[in-house]
């Protein structure tokens, strides 16, 4: 199993580790729960370094992730980043990515741990066949990536670096240094609270987590694993690929028809995915609450009427709501906004009702002088 | 970490004797393999059961799990505070945390159960 540049510090903080995607990763410290709720009212410090960071520089770079890409690339400003997916030519989803625009030419991906190798080798692959005139480099190794997520991710980071922090709006990034380490930070995150990734130099990793840890104990940032992260995530609705997203489902069929730019040119799935669109999908994801105590999990299957109508691709008990809550793709008949069916947990049938997401809404901050901004609807996985 | 006065199954159950009546609950390894528990399916008062036989199921944050009966008998009780306080299963396993009360069927098979050395050997031998 690969390790991250932190293991050692996982290890140290007597993490419970487990294989993911390939990596020995650290599924939480103290608790799920108690790690929960620290990103929820403080912050939490995440090692996401598993993830794959992918440079394309060139200066056919634009046309390029145009083509491998379904977002608008010419939209995104440079120190920006977007939310986007990689298709195949049959419209399924190969990855869900964020880019970063770090010049006019020069991007930073960052990918799936479980997607990396075929990635590469996709961008390769396209890179080749229509011979763009960029540059592809696989920067995983080299760079380290940590999240600060929660309500006091600002406070914790702004102890770090010099520049103001508060003005770094979501999807926004700055490169900056700390101690001299080199860092690219950015309020991007995968939790639904304030938050930021930064990305530094593998060979820096740890002393930025320690400084993080001894300057962030005031805020009460405390370090958290794989499986707050999940939770986190599912109770804002975003999209696990393995779970939500596969080779076979589409960003028609997932909801995420606002990551497909149609108007932008051809596209590696354009054709397929306009064609879904005319004829409507098969199936949709949506989520739903558990009517009655239980726990939905992957995998099992929905029914209304007796009949099959679809399944759970990811569920978990919220904290937040008190429930079983869950996404699963359904027939679009089941599709709408407080649609019943039922959720077979282990032979028993336990209604559920579909929802909007997120599951969960933040608090307003506190205090007033806090603004208070989204810091998105989408995540960076 | 193990007390002493208890029998162990395989699955990690526990269970103190007291008369004819056994109380059950999952060991201290049980609830930290486990994780966080966030609900708990518990057996019916008035069930028979059987030994080895699955008689309800925890669900964690992690994932879902069986839980056996060591012995076969009649639920005669149930721990209802479970159903607010499932984290009693991780905070406190072998107090607050138990879980159901099982009129024995048959006293001798509770000989057949690890006791605490005999369930500390078999953690070992599990790692």
């Amino acid at each position: 199993m690969k390790t991250t540049p932190l293991h050692e510090i996982h290890v140290a903080f007597r993490a419970k580790l487990t294989e993911f995607a390939g990596w020995h990763m650290p599924v939480q410290y103290v608790g799920v729960l108690a790690e929960y709720e620290a990103v929820r009212t403080r912050a939490g410090l995440f090692d996401v370094s598993h993830m794959g960071r992918i440079e394309v520089v060139g200066e056919e770079a634009v046309p390029f992730l145009q083509w491998i890409t379904t977002n608008d690339v010419n939209t995104v400003d440079i120190l920006h980043s977007q939310y986007s997916l990689i298709c195949n030519p049959q419209g399924g989803i190969k990855d869900d990515i964020f880019l970063y625009r770090l010049g006019q030419s020069s991007f930073l991906l960052c990918v799936n741990a479980s997607n990396r190798e075929k990635i590469v080798n996709w961008l390769h692959t396209q890179q080749r066949q229509r011979s763009y005139a960029v540059h592809i480099h696989d920067r995983s190794e080299e760079l380290a990536q940590l999240a600060v997520q929660g309500p006091q991710s600002l406070a914790v980071l702004q102890h770090l670096v010099g520049q103001e922090l508060s003005s770094l709006k979501p999807r926004r990034c700055i490169e900056t240094t700390c101690d001299h380490i080199p860092l690219l930070i950015s309020r991007t995150g995968y939790t639904g609270e304030r938050g930021y990734e930064l990305y530094m130099p593998a060979q820096h990793a740890q002393a930025v987590w320690d400084l993080l840890i001894r300057k962030g104990s005031a805020q009460g940032l405390q370090p958290a694993g794989l499986g707050a992260r999940d939770l986190l995530r599912l109770e804002m609705g975003y999209f696990l690929y393995g779970n939500e997203l596969t080779e076979e489902t589409t960003p028609i069929e997932a909801g995420a028809r606002s990551l497909v730019c149609f108007d932008k040119g051809p596209f590696v799935g354009r054709e397929a995915l306009c064609l879904q669109v005319q004829h409507g999908p098969s199936r949709q994801l949506v989520p739903f609450i558990l009517l009655e105590k239980g726990v939905p999990r992957h995998g099992m299957v929905l029914y209304r009427n007796n009949q099959i109508i679809g399944q759970v691709t990811s569920g978990n008990f919220s904290p937040a709501l008190h429930q079983g809550i869950g996404l699963g793709y359904v027939t679009p008949d089941v599709a709408q906004v407080g649609a019943l069916f039922e959720v077979d947990v282990r032979s028993r049938r336990i209604p559920a009702r579909v929802v909007t997401a997120p599951f969960y809404t933040r608090k307003a901050p506190p205090s007033p002088t806090s603004a208070r901004t989204s810091d998105g609807g989408s995540p960076s996985s | 970490m193990i007390p002493q006065d208890l029998r162990y199954h395989k699955e990690h159950e526990w269970i103190r004797v007291e008369g004819q009546q056994a109380t059950l609950g999952i060991s201290d390894f049980a609830q930290d393999a486990l994780g966080d528990v966030v609900y708990i399916d518990l057996p019916k008062v008035e069930a028979a059961v059987t030994a080895n036989q699955e008689i309800g199921e925890i669900e964690s944050t992690k994932a879902t799990s069986s839980l056996y009966t060591p012995v076969s008998g009649t639920v005669v009780k149930v721990n209802t505070e479970l159903q607010d306080h499932p984290e009693l299963l991780n905070t406190d396993p072998y107090g607050r945390g138990w879980i159901a009360v099982i009129e024995l069927a048959d006293p001798k098979e509770v000989e057949a159960l690890m006791t605490a050395s005999e369930y500390e050997q078999f953690l070992a031998s599990q790692s």
